[in-house]
C-alpha cells in the first residue's frame, strides 16, 4: 500500500510541469541570469582603478598610510588586481587635481587623517571604506604593541592581500559564490510548493481529490507520510540538479565535501517541503491563495538570506541574531557559506540541526492538524 | 440495514442544513434522494461518509457507527463525487488503478479489478488518455470507474450525471442497474426526478434539510391527490362544455389554451374514459388525445408548493 502511493504520487509530481518549474526550471534560469548579470559586476576586466592623491606629510601616521595605499595600488592575489592609483603630491595640486576631474579624492593629514571628495559615488566610498579600514587595522596593532611588544612582529598592519577572503578549499572568494547559495536557498523555499499539492491532495475541504482519498481506507497519516516522502525526493533531485548545474556549467565552487553538500540538500528538502505544508494547513481559502503566501514568505526569506544582496543577509543577521536561525532559507546558505569557507563543521552542523528542529514542527503541526478529521464544511 | 441515519442535525451557523433528518437503506435497494438544488443531499452524503461534522444525530454503515477511522466499513464503500476527482497527472488507466489500489493491496486482483471497472464504464479506448483531454461525459465516466473499481457493497452516487450528454447518461443510468444487478446496494441522489423515476426502487423527497416523503415511485405518487394531466383537441374553444367538464366526478381543474382543453383530474381510475365519454355524448368532435401520469414534480408541488426545480 505504501509503496503503490509512494510510486504513483511520485509520478503524479513528476508530471507536475508548473511545479517542476517553479522548483527546477526557474533556479536555473535564474543562475545563468546572475551568472551573466554577477559575473561581468566581479571581473577584473571592468574594474578600472582609483585615482587617487595622497598629501604629502612628514608624520609617521602619514607615510604608513601612504605605504599601505601603494600596496593597493601594486596590485594581488592570483587577479592582479589594482585598487588605487596613487600619486604623492601637495596639497594646492591634489585639490586642483580634484577639481579638474584627474583623481577621484585625496587624503591628508590634518590632526588625523581626512580624505576629500568632490561627489559621492562607488569610488569616493571605496576610498573612504580604505581609510576607515586603515585606521582600525592600525589602531588595533597598536593596542597589540602595547599588550604584547612581541605579537607585533608576526602583525601586518595592513596590505591588500590580507583583505582577500580564503576560502577552506583554497581558491579565492570571488565574491558571487553567496548570491548562488541563497539561490538554492530560495530552490529549496519553493520546495514548500510540492508539501502543498500533497497537503491539498489529502484534505476533503481543498480539493475533490482530497476528498476521494479522505474515503479511502488508508490511515491520513500513511497517505501523507508516502506522499512526503515522494515530495522530498522529487525536491532533493530537483536541488541536486541544480548543484550540479551551477557547478558543472556556470563554475560555482561548493568546496569539497560532497557528502555534506548533498546532506545540506537532503536536509533541505525536507525542510522546504514541510514548511509548504505547514502554510497549506494553516491557510484556509483557495489553492492560489496559498501558492501566493508561500511565494511571498519564499522571497522575502530568500532575500533575508543574500539573494538580492549579501549585505542584507548581514545586515539582518546583525540586527536580529534569532532571524538567522529561524529563517530556513538563511540556515541552507549559511550551511553551504560555511561548508566554502570554515575549516571546521560545526556551524554546518548548527545549521542542520536548525532545519531538522524546524522541519520536525512543521511536521508535527501538519499531522496534528491532518490527523483523523471532520471537516466544518467542504 | 446497510445505512441507518437517525435524528441527524447539521447547521452551518444560522443555516440549518439538515433538520433531524433520517433515513434507512436496506440491502439490495437503490436508493434514491430527490430535492432541489440546497436540499440538503451533499450535506447528507457527505455527514454518512463521514467527511463532515454534525450537530447531532447517529450514523451507522453496515451496522457499525461511522466515523473516520472506520477503515473496514470504508473498505466497503465505493463513492462517485458529484465534482469529478481524478489526478490530471494519470492516464486513465493509472487513475482507476491508483484509487483502486487504495483498497486492494493485491496486484493481480488490481489488475482484473481495473479491467472490468473500464469495460464497465466503456473507456477501454481511452486508457491512456490523460483527463484533461477527455470530454465531460467520458470524465463523468472515468470518476465512476475509479469510485467502484475495487467492487465495493454499497455505493453512493451524488448527481453523478451533472452535465452529462443524454447518451451518457442513459449509460451511466443503465451502469447503475447493472451494478445493483451484481449485488450491490446503490444511494442515488439527484435533483432530476426522471432518473430517479428510472432507476430507484425507494425514493426519498428531500426539501430544506428533512425528508418530506418517502416510499417507492407508485406509494409518492398514491400520497397525493392529483391523478392524470389529460389534453383533448377541440375545433375550438368551447366554455359551456368546459362548464360541464369541470363539474364531473374527480375534476381538480379545467381550462382551456386556444382549442386546447387541460384537465387535472383527482387520483382514481376511469378519469378519461368518463371524459371522451362526456365529449361523446355532447357530439363534440375531438382530435388527437395526450394523457400524463403523475410525476414526482407533482408529488413535490403538492407537499410543497413548489416546482422541483424552482
Amino acid at each position: 500500500m505504501c509503496m503503490h502511493i509512494f510510486k504513483t504520487r511520485l509520478k503524479c509530481l513528476l508530471r507536475d510541469r508548473g511545479t517542476i518549474f517553479w522548483t527546477l526550471m526557474f533556479p536555473l534560469v535564474l543562475a545563468v541570469f546572475f551568472n551573466f548579470a554577477l559575473g561581468n559586476i566581479y571581473s577584473s576586466d571592468s574594474f578600472s582603478s582609483i585615482p587617487v592623491a595622497v598629501v604629502k606629510d612628514s608624520s609617521s601616521a602619514a607615510s604608513g598610510f601612504t605605504e599601505a595605499m601603494k600596496s593597493a595600488s601594486q596590485g594581488s592575489g592570483s587577479s592582479g588586481q589594482k585598487l588605487f592609483k596613487v600619486k604623492v603630491t601637495s596639497r594646492s595640486k591634489a585639490q586642483k587635481d580634484l577639481e579638474g576631474g584627474k583623481i577621484k579624492g585625496y587624503v591628508f593629514f590634518d590632526d588625523g587623517l581626512h580624505v576629500a571628495v568632490k561627489e559621492s559615488d562607488i569610488d569616493q566610498t571605496v576610498i573612504r571604506e580604505f581609510a576607515d579600514s586603515y585606521l582600525q587595522v592600525s589602531a588595533s596593532y597598536r593596542s597589540i604593541m602595547k599588550i604584547a611588544p612581541s605579537a607585533g612582529a608576526s602583525f601586518v598592519p595592513y596590505s591588500s592581500e590580507n583583505n582577500i577572503r580564503k576560502t577552506k578549499s583554497g581558491d579565492p572568494d570571488d565574491g558571487i559564490a553567496g548570491f548562488f547559495y541563497a539561490l538554492i536557498a530560495m530552490a529549496v523555499m519553493f520546495g514548500g510548493y510540492w508539501g502543498q499539492r500533497e497537503v491539498e491532495d489529502i484534505q476533503a475541504d481543498m480539493s475533490p481529490v482530497g476528498a476521494r482519498s479522505d474515503l479511502a481506507p488508508v490511515s491520513k497519516m500513511k497517505a501523507f507520510g508516502c506522499s512526503f516522502c515522494a515530495a522530498v525526493c522529487i525536491q532533493f533531485a530537483s536541488l541536486l540538479i541544480l548543484i550540479a548545474f551551477l557547478i558543472l556549467v556556470l563554475g560555482v565552487s561548493f568546496g569539497h565535501d560532497t557528502g555534506y553538500i548533498a546532506a545540506v540538500c537532503f536536509f533541505g528538502s525536507i525542510t522546504g517541503v514541510s514548511f509548504g505544508a505547514f502554510v497549506a494547513v494553516l491557510i484556509r481559502g483557495s489553492s492560489h491563495l496559498r501558492t501566493s503566501v508561500i511565494l511571498a514568505v519564499s522571497m522575502l526569506l530568500s532575500c533575508f538570506a543574500g539573494l538580492m544582496s549579501v549585505t542584507l543577509k548581514y545586515t539582518v543577521t546583525h540586527a536580529f541574531p534569532l532571524m538567522a536561525y529561524v529563517n530556513p532559507a538563511n540556515l541552507v546558505s549559511d550551511a553551504f557559506y560555511s561548508l566554502y569557507y570554515y575549516s571546521t563543521y560545526t556551524r554546518l552542523f548548527i545549521n542542520i540541526g536548525c532545519m531538522c528542529i524546524m522541519s520536525a514542527l512543521f511536521f508535527t503541526v501538519v499531522c496534528l492538524i491532518l490527523r483523523r478529521r471532520r471537516y466544518a464544511s467542504l | 440495514m446497510i445505512v441507518s441515519v437517525k435524528n441527524l442535525v447539521k447547521r452551518y451557523g444560522d443555516l440549518i442544513a439538515l433538520d433531524h433528518f433520517s433515513m434507512e437503506v436496506e440491502e439490495g435497494e437503490i436508493y434514491g434522494l430527490l430535492g432541489p438544488n440546497g436540499s440538503g443531499k451533499t450535506t447528507a452524503i457527505n455527514c454518512i461518509l463521514s467527511l463532515l461534522k454534525y450537530d447531532k444525530g447517529t450514523i451507522e454503515v453496515f451496522g457499525k457507527p461511522m466515523n473516520p477511522d472506520s477503515y473496514e466499513s470504508k473498505r466497503n464503500i465505493g463513492v462517485v463525487m458529484q465534482n469529478v476527482a481524478v489526478l490530471e497527472e494519470l492516464t486513465v488507466y493509472e487513475n482507476i488503478d491508483y484509487f483502486c489500489g487504495l483498497y486492494v493491496s493485491s496486484k493481480s486482483t488490481r489488475r482484473d479489478m481495473v479491467r472490468d471497472a473500464v469495460r464497465f464504464t466503456g473507456l477501454q479506448d481511452y486508457e491512456k488518455f490523460y483527463p484533461k483531454k477527455l470530454s465531460g461525459g467520458l470524465l463523468r465516466r472515468l470518476n465512476i470507474a475509479c469510485g467502484i473499481a475495487h467492487r465495493p457493497k454499497l455505493i453512493i452516487m451524488d448527481e453523478p450525471t451533472v452535465a452529462v450528454d443524454p447518451q451518457s447518461r442513459n449509460s451511466i443510468l443503465e451502469g447503475i442497474e447493472d451494478l445493483n444487478r451484481n449485488g450491490a446496494t446503490v444511494m442515488y441522489t439527484s435533483h432530476y426526478m426522471e432518473e430517479v423515476e428510472q432507476i430507484c426502487s425507494k425514493i426519498a423527497i428531500m426539501d430544506k434539510g428533512k425528508i418530506i416523503a418517502s416510499g417507492t415511485n407508485s406509494q409518492l405518487k398514491d400520497m397525493i391527490r392529483t391523478g392524470e394531466k389529460i389534453t383533448v383537441e377541440l375545433p375550438g374553444p368551447d366554455e359551456k362544455l368546459l362548464g360541464e367538464i369541470k363539474n364531473l366526478r374527480h375534476i381538480k381543474e379545467a381550462g382551456m389554451q386556444g382549442s386546447e382543453l387541460h384537465i387535472i383530474s383527482e387520483h382514481g381510475s376511469n378519469n378519461l374514459a368518463q371524459i371522451l365519454e362526456h365529449l361523446s355524448r355532447r357530439n363534440v368532435p375531438y382530435g388527437k388525445v395526450y394523457c400524463e401520469l403523475p410525476t414526482l414534480n407533482d408529488v413535490f408541488l403538492e407537499i410543497t408548493g413548489k416546482e422541483l426545480r424552482d
